[in-house]
């Protein structure tokens, strides 16, 4: 089950929150602890119950290591045992093929193992076991009762694509369970966050995957203008893929009375890679600051050490999202750039934030080339076509791949009225989805607008149109990129 | 307090800036969202059931004529809820006939059951959708080769096909009431083809336009392996054909008052000689022999094989691919269902699968000569 499904919307989410205010409207707090967590237990569920055993084992797996270090406080083995644990179920499920496939590479064997399957959002939940491990270990939390520990770590809006939130900031908030009584303000913040989000999935990020399937697809046979637009494409794509899941996650949670950290940033406003980084997956590169870059000294021991560990993070970050060199090497020129990032003076405003604005948009709409390659082979090819002018009219073609219903009409208008101009409309069409992706990132982001406690007429019939037009889009739509992480 | 018509057309009034009947609280706005999104996936509900473009719950309007041109999401619908008293049913191959040839010839009212690659569970299950509330006359079955070794179960949810319109469950119609491409395209198109006269009943699903048929086009879609596999022995799919047959002789038994005609198409050489190639040919040949056999022993039921037709099968420019053929050899085997040639019967079915080997073990040396 996925948010942008109808059996979440019109089943899952209505029942949840359903009983979720009957039980806090009579004050049975821990009756609604653990009908939250029986939901997130089903919602999981839904991507398979082999999925939902491995889950549960390793959930259980860091609860006894939390209380080995209750009984044995300061316990250094007991730590390192529970992130052992976590980073080997990760590497297992997530990594061995990697692992295995450079074997055969270097020692030129021909080792083989059976397919080993993703379960769904184990990036997310095995950094949230590690950080729980990690906090217990330095004192920064007691060890929980079960539910309050269980429904961290299963809580269904944060387990799929994160924010990877820390212990610290949601075992309070499900120990005491306050302002989760049903609320109209914060509800209807709830709704318009998840509305948008809703929105912004399935009429943006879907609409320009087809751009992104194809282009990429056709890697070899692009012209340097479509390599342009398949980076932009892509970097948009992702944008509101990600975009998307963080407000309707966040809408859950607010509908709930759970407050989830701030995940996503309007990124492409950043002035910098540096800045863009601070705002792209914000608890990710908190959860690598946190863990990763202050243990290995920081900022604090030079300039050519802080270098390195950047690096270090962005080559851990990249590999994080994905098991192959080309998301590594996607993380390393992300942290090139935030190391020279470091060198150049900021700028608060004017033509050249403008102008600083848009090269960190290109920069990573550069770089998402290789994020989204199927392998090096096909990133490097992209890559010479855009350094190498080529012009063989690929142009067309892809904007012809742009296939959606919203355009019929006008498109099959034009083939009957001027067919000449058929493929030139196609191409029109494509300039405006990116002008409106454009327009959406540049505007107002979807927490700002849900906060402001507008509640006009106007916005709830665009609201409704939105969320009407949302719905109608449900079928065909296409799995998250944020998925397999 | 509930809403009602007067307050969706107040909300209409407001947001042209009238903002004088109704409070801006937090609460009016979520009931506002909820009513106007509820309203509007009604209408969707409402313009879709009236147009039913896939006809899932009622034939074409009066005033539209029919628009069949998508098989995976029409069928269904069209068998259920379309006057007929005959089937033509099918895969791909059989999807170029046209209806007025059988109306025309048998007297009869046809309709197409196509379902892509003709899994045999797939297609006596469209037969079972027919027959839910037609009686018939006339049932003209196409039986491909590699659709008797398969597995005789169904593929509708492995292939991704629509569930949501074959079965009767109202609940999941929402995939349907409530799809943007149905509202936006699919509809628009049916409306247009059908105003515009675009729309011809008897060509439903008809894709032989704009198609190639020649010998270059046919050979540059098979790939000859460069060598014999290893031969499968003759009852080497034999379990899966005695399912499969089975699942046809159930409904010819359940339905004495239908006459079943099956046939076997002529696919051209090249398809033999990936049989032969690949070590299939006894196995198929010997699923073929069952299957004929058993059909042959009810007396509402009829078999005619054109595969060992020689003069269409090795003439590539019929061919589209290795199967596909044109129009014309579809109407040629309609009027052997006229005339009785190419019928076929107990008492030569021994002769006829051993003049089938021979056609196909000569089709490898054909198609051999060709790739040299």
């Amino acid at each position: 089950m996925i948010f942008n499904s109808f059996s979440f919307i019109f089943i899952f989410l209505p029942l949840l929150l359903i009983g979720w205010y009957y039980l806090q409207g009579r004050s049975l707090k821990r009756a609604a602890l653990l009908f939250l967590i029986a939901m997130s237990v089903i919602f999981y569920t839904g991507f398979g119950m082999t999925s939902m055993l491995i889950l549960i084992a390793a959930a259980l797996i860091t609860y006894l290591i939390s209380y080995l270090l209750a009984i044995s406080p300061g316990s250094r083995l007991y730590m390192i045992a529970g992130v052992l644990i976590d980073l080997a179920l990760l590497g297992y499920f997530k990594y061995s093929g990697f692992v295995l496939d450079n074997i055969n590479m270097v020692f030129r064997t021909d080792l083989l193992m059976e397919k080993v399957i993703l379960p769904v959002g184990i990036s997310f939940y095995t950094f949230s076991m590690i950080a729980y491990t990690v906090d217990r270990y330095r004192g920064d939390i007691e060890h929980k009762d079960i539910l309050t520990y269980l429904a961290y770590i299963l809580y269904f809006p944060k387990i799929l694509q994160g924010p990877i939130a820390l212990p610290t900031e949601m075992l309070p908030q499900f120990e005491r369970l306050d302002n989760c009584r049903w609320d109209r303000d914060r509800f209807a913040r709830g709704l318009t966050l998840f509305i948008i989000g809703l929105g912004k999935k399935v009429l943006l990020a879907d609409t320009m995957a087809l751009i992104v399937d194809y282009t990429f697809r056709e890697a070899y046979y692009l012209d340097t203008i479509c390599v342009i637009i398949a980076g932009v494409a892509c970097a948009f794509n992702i944008y509101f893929d990600f975009s998307g899941y963080c407000d309707m996650a966040e809408g859950i949670s607010v509908m709930l009375g759970i407050e989830l950290p701030v995940n996503f940033d309007s990124p492409f406003k950043a002035g910098s890679v540096r800045e863009l980084w601070q705002r792209w997956h914000v608890s990710l590169s908190r959860f690598l600051t946190r863990y990763v870059y202050i243990p290995l000294g920081g900022s604090r021991k030079g300039t050519v050490r802080t270098s390195i560990n950047i690096m270090i993070v962005f080559f851990l970050s990249g590999l994080w999202h994905g098991a192959g060199y080309t998301f590594i090497v996607w993380g390393l020129l992300n942290g090139l750039m935030v190391v020279v990032d470091r060198y150049l003076p900021r700028v608060s405003r004017g033509l050249v934030l403008s102008i600083r604005t848009l090269l960190t948009f290109l920069y990573f709409a550069f770089t998402v080339l290789f994020f989204r390659a199927e392998n090096m082979a096909y990133a490097l090819a992209m890559v010479r076509r855009l350094f190498f002018f080529t012009w063989p009219g690929f142009v067309f073609r892809t904007a012809e791949s742009l296939i959606i219903p919203e355009t019929y009409l006008i498109s099959e208008a034009v083939r009957f009225i001027a067919p000449s101009f058929e493929t030139a409309i196609k191409v029109i069409l494509m300039l405006l989805a990116f002008v409106i992706s454009a327009f959406v990132i540049r505007g107002r982001n979807a927490r700002e607008i849900a906060s402001d406690k507008v509640f006009t007429t106007q916005r709830a019939l665009a609201l409704s149109l939105l969320f009407a037009f949302s719905l109608l889009s449900l079928s065909g739509v296409q799995s998250y990129v944020y998925f397999n992480f | 307090m509930p809403y009602g018509v007067n307050d969706f057309f107040g909300i209409l009034i407001l947001s042209r800036g009238n903002d004088y009947m109704m409070k801006n609280t937090s609460l009016d706005f979520i009931k506002r969202i909820l009513l106007i999104t509820a309203v509007l996936l009604a209408l969707s509900a409402l313009v879709t059931v009236i147009f039913d473009p896939f006809y899932h719950y009622h034939k074409n309007l009066s005033f539209l004529t029919p628009v069949l041109t998508e098989k995976e999401y029409q069928v269904p619908g069209t068998l259920r809820n379309f006057d007929y008293d005959a089937v033509i049913v099918g895969s791909s191959v059989a999807e170029n006939n046209h209806n007025d040839w059988f109306d025309e010839d048998f007297g009869v009212t046809s309709i197409k059951a196509i379902r892509s690659y003709g899994a045999t569970a797939d297609l006596v299950s469209l037969l079972d959708i027919a027959y839910e509330e037609h009686d018939l006359s006339y049932v003209f079955y196409n039986i491909d080769t590699t659709s008797l070794p398969a597995e005789p179960l169904p593929t509708f949810e492995t292939t991704g096909a629509p569930v949501y319109l074959y079965d009767r469950n109202p609940f999941n119609d929402y995939k349907y009431l409530f799809n943007k491409d149905v509202l936006l395209q699919r509809i628009p198109y049916m409306l247009v083809k059908s105003m515009t006269g675009d729309a011809d009943p008897d060509l439903s699903y008809n894709w032989e336009e704009s198609k190639v048929f020649a010998a270059d086009a046919a050979m540059s879609h098979y790939d000859r392996p460069s060598e014999v596999s290893e031969i499968k022995a003759a009852d080497h799919y034999l379990d899966n054909a005695r399912a499969n047959t089975a699942l046809i002789c159930e409904r010819v038994e359940a339905h004495p008052e239908t006459r079943f005609v099956f046939f076997f198409p002529v696919y051209s050489i090249l398809y033999w000689d990936s049989v032969v190639m690949n070590g299939d040919l006894d196995a198929y040949l010997s699923c073929e022999e069952l299957a004929m056999r058993e059909l042959l022993k009810y007396d509402n039921a009829e078999v005619y094989f054109f595969q060992n037709v020689e003069d269409i099968a090795a003439d590539l420019d019929n061919y589209m691919d290795t199967l596909h053929f044109t129009s014309d050899i579809n109407h040629y085997m309609e009027q052997c269902f006229l005339t009785g040639e190419h019928k076929v019967t107990e008492d030569g079915l021994e002769e006829l699968m051993t003049d089938m080997k021979d056609f196909a073990l000569r089709a490898c040396l054909l198609t051999s000569g060709l790739y040299q």
